[in-house]
């Protein structure tokens, strides 16, 4: 596939139709399906790893202005949150705070 | 918003159960979705989409890590196909969740709209809701309770996205770049709240394949890192269940 080139507004829409036809599968074969066989499972893993890894990819090499910042810091702010998250019970508004005001504070320091 | 006659035709249970809806869906989940999407918002915003395409993106494909894999993706010059790929892969999970979710109200909601509108109001937050709801009290009841709580996340996300946006458009570089970093701790965090061995097996070969799988890789990376780490997690433990 060469790259075509497509107006952002174009590949949003493209986006959610390929998005929305997973919602309209799963709608249309409701109680049809075993969610719980072979198939999905491995479906699960396929999806959970290809986010994972964007996100691990976002953290360690990431695209436009945050690439411009210290790997140490963005690690950090990561596991910062994360600490911050498991003290206070899986709460994923408190892990994300607290990740988001190290690396500003971290940013801040450096006097970027 | 979506009445829809269910109100008046039926009796005080309905009522509560959608007042209920109203509550859940104002509290935390529309905080949460807020709190997220202005991240999304200003990474839009960072990655040269406008405030309208950003909106869209939010009401239109209304799943995180798909609009974040998209917004990245194009920034970092992916082929069209790559970025198509790797959004649909980062949203089969709407698959089972919609089979389950629709089944559950399979009787209720009969009409294909309703049930398309059931499944696209499903996000991370929405979904266990619903199915929570379809636990305590009876199936026409939990819908009438899930369709304020799907609509408030989803305005919710709007409006997040748009106050990510404008924030972005105005604000100095530091909370510029630190709402886009928010991205990564929102959708990293809302892996570790999986306890199942499996899916963080899955999470763990995806985080460590990602960014070593770009730099070999950088159009097909993603993809790549879903197949073999996917696959790695279902070989070594997926079978066993």
């Amino acid at each position: 596939m060469s790259s075509l080139a497509v107006t952002p507004l174009v590949l949003v829409l493209l986006s959610a139709a390929v998005t929305f036809l997973w919602r309209g599968l799963g709608a249309a074969l409701a109680s049809r399906i075993d969610t719980e066989g072979t198939l999905f499972r491995w479906i699960a893993c396929v999806s959970y790893a290809t986010v994972a890894g964007l996100i691990s990819r976002m953290t360690v090499l990431p695209t436009g202005e945050i690439a411009e910042t210290p790997l140490a810091l963005r690690l950090g702010a990561v596991a910062i949150g994360f600490a911050v998250f498991f003290l206070a019970k899986r709460n994923l508004l408190l892990g994300a705070a607290a990740g988001a005001a190290s690396f500003a504070s971290g940013l801040i320091l450096l006097g970027s | 918003m979506r009445e829809r006659g269910t109100i008046e035709a039926q009796g005080p249970v309905r009522r509560v159960a959608f007042f209920e809806g109203v509550r859940h869906g104002l509290a935390v989940p529309s905080i949460v979705v807020f709190a997220t999407m202005l991240g999304f918002g200003s990474l839009a915003h960072a990655n040269g989409f406008s405030a309208l395409e950003a909106l869209l993106a939010t009401a239109l494909i209304w799943a995180m890590p798909g609009q974040v894999a998209m917004a990245d993706l194009k920034a970092s010059g992916a082929d069209l196909f790559v970025i198509l790929l790797a959004v649909s892969m980062a949203s089969v999970r709407f698959f089972p969740m919609a089979t389950i979710l629709v089944g559950t109200f399979r009787t209720e909601a009969r009409h294909p709209a309703a049930r398309l509108l059931l499944a696209h109001l499903m996000s991370a937050s929405t979904w266990p809701m619903g199915m929570a709801a379809a636990q305590r009290m009876p199936a026409a009841s939990a819908l009438v309770y899930y369709w304020p709580v799907g609509t408030l996340c989803i305005t919710a996300g709007c409006i997040g996205t748009v106050a990510g946006y404008w924030l972005s458009a105005d604000m100095p570089e530091i909370v510029r770049l630190t709402l886009v970093f928010l991205n990564v701790v929102f959708l990293a965090l809302l892996f570790a709240l999986n306890r199942d061995r499996l899916v963080i097996l899955a999470v763990a070969a995806g985080a460590v394949l990602g960014p070593p799988l770009h730099a070999l890789e950088p159009n097909y990376g993603v993809v790549l890192t879903g197949l073999i780490g996917g696959t790695f997690a279902y070989a070594i433990l997926g079978r066993r269940r």
